[in-house]
């Protein structure tokens, strides 16, 4: 009950510093109701150079996590994990539209299997828009353990899109630069003087010996 | 200069090429015009305008294309094409005018009149003088400097039509609201036009309906009918009850020459203008259209049921009656029917008439011989085209529809009729020890006839898998509904369907499955084709015989078609179970009601949602459909979405690197990409992401500013490529993008709902040279050959460029591991060399599609390319390594060998005796 207050408390805060807030809402198998789990508080929705500005705060609400609940089903193979977060993060005093999710299933004896251990990835795009979920436990199939763990550890990241590879003409004709510099280097003639023009001057040293030597 | 060498050591390496006696052996190439708009036959041509914008003309006794023009749709053939002299003359949309010599298909002239108005019609005067009519103006003059001498039309007057007979022309004016009418004299051997007002014999205040025809024009007004032969000076009146039509009748057509069908609500009537006088010929049903061919003859076929008109020859009319497809010889004078045969062949199962035309009367094909009525030019709602005669042999068929081809798929030939693999699931043993047996002994039955020669095998072998498996068919489904199964060896079509009732889904393809496949003998071969219905937009599954074409099943459903899937699941008679979900969220099985089969598999399946730029994930637990997660794209427009083929085989795990460690493949069978494009053309963006389509983990999001579409996708492997138009530098890009784990998986199979850890990606881009129509890659057997990725050029080319080339891991400065690696240093512009084209030196008009077929052979994969053409070759990535070269010496290593053989014996001996005698001593 403390943990909700003091979340709300810290969302009230934080939200009037300009920065947004995403709910967490998760549900154990198809015909549950969707429940809050956690909060997480961006610091800011566009991508930074600072990594601090990308990490995002997490908090749980550990009422709602219904760990046991999640644990009880946990067994069963086919029961999915749902989890889902508003499809754009919302500043304070702004209304959310609630019909748009986005939304992520895995099996649910993978989340308890690992522990409860598990990382939680959002990708935004620069405005505030969620594009998509991605979660991943270290679990590889499902063995039917148990867990003594009492709430989820998760952690809690944000990333944005990668910016589009295009062709590196640059290095590549830098590259080429070099090259040829290096070839025509190469091909330039360090020898001595007269180690390139021995031929010439060598038949005028001869004759001149010769017509010296006729003296 | 060590990279150099590389580099072209390696490229030498991956091209594909052939010599110039191979061309034609391993690949075929069919090309078509599409279906006809308009036609005009000509003793030297048939010179045909298609909705695919092209003008060609058809060799009139073969069929073949002479030449072939492609246009651009803004400039497409807008009226009937005029044939003067040598000449084609053709007016297109784009208010230009050319002409072409007929038999070459050169353009002689290439005209454009800015302030003219739209052309409304050509007619030629004589050999080389022609009239152009606009809405405003009458040009006439030799055709190449038409323009010269012209008349205006009063602004109040509407153009009526043109009647020609030998070189008199008449062009007729008149004013709706006044009723004036105004005629214009044309006579080809003089170079003067005569404008005369004409006397009006009708009713001035009321309408009037005025038709031309090509010798006479007649209105229909009230009880009466007003007509007027060309030459004649003024219209004369008749009743219609006094020439034998009792009933009202509300419209008049022409049907070509002098005569004109006149329609009521119940009966129809061929009416015909002839020597000053008009008489009604025969009483028809309704619904009739006809056109004028020869002189004096008419056939009639209809629309609907009955009949529609054309007149041919001097005397008769031809009907065709549907739906037996009889054509009947009618005279004109009498109404008596002169000849009666059937179509046969030429025009089962291609629904109605949409245009015909009479041949040329020297052509080979004649209705009647006795009389010489020339036979028919016919194109049908199927697309086709067909040249009939009275003999079934003199004519011939073009299948147009194969250039509208939508969806295709490769299917294996039956192994071969001696080995019926087929037995049904049945659970008593001993039930299934009887049918083996029965079928064992049938097989022996067929050997021991074989061996005697008593019988002939039922299967043609050309409908027989070969040793290799390289000759498939190729199941083509068209646009319009025609579905077309091709050999792959030949491209000959093996049967054809029209399938009138269908036209595509919401995406324009057909979806198309194999569900039984043909080695369960004597069980039929079934093909699904899913469509909708033409009026209602519901959907229709119809199940073929892909061997012989016949309808094994259809059904039409409540709703549109939401998303199919082959499961892996069979029923007792081997057939893969397809799970159909409709819009109302309706779960259907074919074979139908086996949903208990499939109940216990979970299936997931993902849809997209353009419109809401949204991605949703379902999971179906029997007949029960469950959203599992959702996504949002962000953009305006869903450019292209690519999923893995199903049976995308992976052969290697992971990458050796120079330095001996591995890089293991990221691969996830259920991975989805989707191109999103925003923003305006040139400041826009193209957004690239991957989704997991079962779990919805988002794998991969990149952007590129200041790109824009078409984007063409392709997810392969491990790996994602697209080609795309980068607007900031004005050009196209292609971008690689390869995914990798960071530390080897310790289980081997995958499961997207236990996501273990996230992938990293390596990307690179390339200068691509030209724009694409479409992207694929080859598949083979055990995927052990390198990939290559196959790109459709714009311009009607495909290119075989090798997986290596397209390596984000290409170095820009080589290092010694890189070069162990024999990776090919980068570069940014990817150059194609002329050798890497599969097409060599063909062009392909309009490739809209490719799909890649797998053969018995590793280092084989079949390619079939479609658009308005059709183009079908093998394609060998890596060289056919598992093949002997054509001119291996089989003779010389047979000898060599028994040489060896024969020296081992002799030797064997020698050394024996040697042995022996050393023993002796």
């Amino acid at each position: 009950m403390w943990y909700v207050l003091i979340s709300f408390l810290l969302e009230l805060v934080i939200c009037q510093h300009g920065e947004f807030i995403l709910g967490v809402e998760h549900k154990f198998g198809a015909d549950a109701d969707w429940i809050r789990r956690a909060n997480v508080i961006l610091p800011s929705i566009k991508q930074s150079s600072l990594p601090a500005h990308n990490t995002p705060q997490y908090i749980p609400i550990s009422s709602n996590e219904n760990v046991e609940a999640l644990k009880s089903i946990g067994g069963k193979n086919d029961t999915l994990y749902y989890i889902r977060v508003p499809h754009k993060a919302v500043e304070e005093g702004e209304q959310l539209d609630t019909n748009s999710y986005v939304s992520l299933v895995v099996r649910a004896c993978s989340i308890v299997e690992s522990d409860l251990t598990h990382s939680l990835n959002i990708h935004m795009d620069s405005t505030g828009y969620v594009t998509g979920l991605s979660m991943y436990s270290p679990v590889e199939e499902c063995t039917g353990k148990t867990t003594s763990a009492t709430s989820f550890n998760t952690h809690c990241s944000v990333s944005f899109p990668t910016v589009g590879a295009s062709p590196d003409v640059h290095t590549f004709i830098q590259m080429k630069e070099k090259e040829e510099k290096k070839k025509s280097e190469e091909s330039q003639d360090k020898r001595s003087f007269l180690a390139k023009y021995w031929m010439y001057i060598l038949p005028v040293f001869l004759l001149l010996m010769m017509s010296m030597g006729g003296q | 200069m060590l990279a150099r060498a590389v580099l072209i050591l390696l490229l030498s390496a991956v091209v594909h090429s052939i010599y110039e006696d191979q061309i034609g052996l391993y690949d075929w190439h069919r090309q078509y015009v599409g279906a006809v708009e308009h036609r005009v036959a000509d003793s030297r041509a048939i010179v045909v305008a298609t909705k695919k914008n092209i003008l060609a003309a058809l060799h009139p006794r073969t069929g073949d294309i002479i030449w072939r023009h492609k246009f651009k749709a803004e400039d497409a053939v807008s009226v009937e094409p005029v044939v003067c002299g040598d000449e084609v003359v053709t007016y297109h949309s784009s208010n230009r005018y050319r002409h072409w010599d007929i038999l070459t298909g050169m353009l002689n002239l290439d005209t454009r009149h800015h302030e003219e108005p739209e052309v409304l019609f050509y007619a030629s005067l004589s050999y080389e003088k022609m009239i152009r009519v606009t809405r405003s103006t009458v040009y006439w003059g030799k055709h190449e400097n038409l323009g010269s001498s012209h008349i205006d039309i009063p602004a109040e007057m509407n153009l009526v039509g043109h009647m020609k007979l030998g070189v008199k022309v008449e062009v007729v004016l008149s004013n709706s609201v006044n009723g004036q009418c105004k005629i214009v004299h044309f006579d080809g051997n003089q170079d003067s036009a005569r404008v005369a007002d004409v006397q009006v014999p009708w009713n001035r205040g009321q309408d009037i309906k005025l038709v031309t025809s090509e010798e006479s024009i007649a209105g229909l007004q009230g009880d009466s009918i007003y007509y007027k032969a060309i030459g004649a000076e003024s219209f004369k009146v008749a009743k219609l009850s006094d020439i034998g039509i009792s009933w009202s009748v509300n419209s008049i057509e022409s049907a070509g020459k002098s005569a004109y069908i006149v329609a009521g609500n119940q009966l129809s009537a061929v009416i015909a203008v002839k020597d000053g006088n008009v008489r009604a010929v025969k009483a028809i049903g309704k619904d009739v259209m006809g056109q004028v061919v020869g002189s004096d003859h008419i056939v009639l076929i209809s629309i609907s049921q009955d009949v529609m008109g054309q007149v041919v020859g001097s005397d008769h009319i031809v009907l065709v009656s549907r739906p037996d497809n009889t054509v009947s010889l009618v005279q004109l004078s009498n109404g008596f029917e002169a000849h009666s045969f059937s179509l046969g062949t030429a025009g089962q199962g291609r629904g109605h008439v949409t245009s015909l035309a009479a041949l040329a009367s020297s052509h080979p094909c004649s209705l009647v011989t006795t009389v010489r009525i020339p036979g028919l030019f016919l194109a049908w709602e199927d697309e086709s085209i067909t040249v009939v005669g009275n003999n079934e042999t003199c004519g011939w068929i073009r299948e147009e529809s194969l250039s509208s081809v939508v969806s295709a798929t490769m299917l294996d030939l039956p192994a071969s009729s001696f080995i019926p693999v087929n037995l049904h699931k049945h659970t008593n043993p001993i039930k299934l020890w009887t049918e083996r047996v029965s079928l064992q002994l049938l097989d022996l039955q067929k050997l021991i006839n074989l061996y005697f020669g008593t019988a002939v095998s039922e299967v043609s072998p050309e409908m027989e898998r070969d040793s290799f498996n390289l000759n498939k068919l190729i199941f083509t489904v068209s646009t319009g509904g025609k579905v077309h199964v091709l050999h792959s060896n030949t491209g000959r079509i093996i049967w054809s369907r029209y399938l009138d009732n269908i036209s595509p889904l919401s995406n324009g393809q057909y979806q198309v499955h194999l569900v039984r496949s043909a080695s369960h003998y004597p069980l039929p071969a079934l093909v699904a084709v899913f469509g909708t219905t033409l009026d209602s937009k519901k959907a229709v599954l119809t199940v073929l015989n892909p061997l012989d074409g016949s309808l094994q099943y259809q059904q039409e459903f409540d709703s549109k078609l939401a998303q199919v899937q082959l499961t892996s699941v069979e029923d007792n008679e081997f057939s893969k179970i397809l799970l159909i979900l409709t819009d109302d969220k309706q779960v259907h099985t074919f074979p139908p009601n086996l949903h208990e089969l499939v109940e216990h598999i979970p299936l997931y399946f993902t849809l997209v949602y353009p419109e809401q730029m949204q991605l949703k994930g379902f999971v179906l637990h029997g007949t029960k459909a469950e959203e599992t997660w959702s996504t949002h794209l962000r953009g305006d427009k869903v450019l292209a979405v690519n999923s893995k083929a199903t049976n995308d085989a992976v052969y290697s795990q992971g990458r050796v690197l120079g330095d001996r460690s591995v890089l293991h493949k990221y691969i996830n069978p259920n991975v989805m990409a989707v191109a999103v494009e925003s923003g305006s053309a040139d400041k826009g963006q193209v957004d690239i992401q991957l989704y997991d389509m079962i779990s919805g983990t988002q794998l991969y999001h990149s952007r590129h500013k200041q790109y824009s579409g078409p984007v063409h996708l392709l997810v392969v492997e491990n790996w994602l490529l697209y080609h795309m138009w980068c607007s900031k530098l004005r050009r196209y890009e292609v971008v690689v993008v390869e995914f990798f784990l960071p530390s080897a998986p310790n289980t081997t199979d995958f499961s997207s709902l236990f996501p273990r850890t996230p992938s990293f990606s390596i990307q690179q881009a390339y200068i691509a040279t030209s724009p694409l129509s479409a992207i694929s890659v080859t598949t083979t057997l055990k995927s052990i050959t390198n990939r290559a990725v196959l790109f459709a050029e714009s311009s009607g080319r495909i290119a075989l460029v090798p997986k290596a080339l397209l390596d984000p891991r290409r170095p820009t400065m080589p290092t010694a591991e890189d070069r162990q690696e024999q990776l090919i240093p980068y570069t940014p512009q990817l150059t194609l060399s002329p050798m890497s084209y599969v097409t060599y030196n063909k062009t392909l008009q309009d490739i809209r599609g490719m799909i890649t077929g797998v053969t018995g052979l590793e280092s084989t994969s079949l390619l079939f390319a479609y658009g308005t053409d059709l183009y079908f070759t093998r394609v060998t990535p890596a060289k056919t390594f598992d093949m002997l070269n054509e001119d291996f010496d089989y003779y010389l290593i047979g000898l060599v060998l028994l040489g060896l053989l024969f020296g081992t014996i002799v030797t064997q001996a020698l050394a024996e005796n040697k042995a022996l005698n050393k023993k002796w001593k």
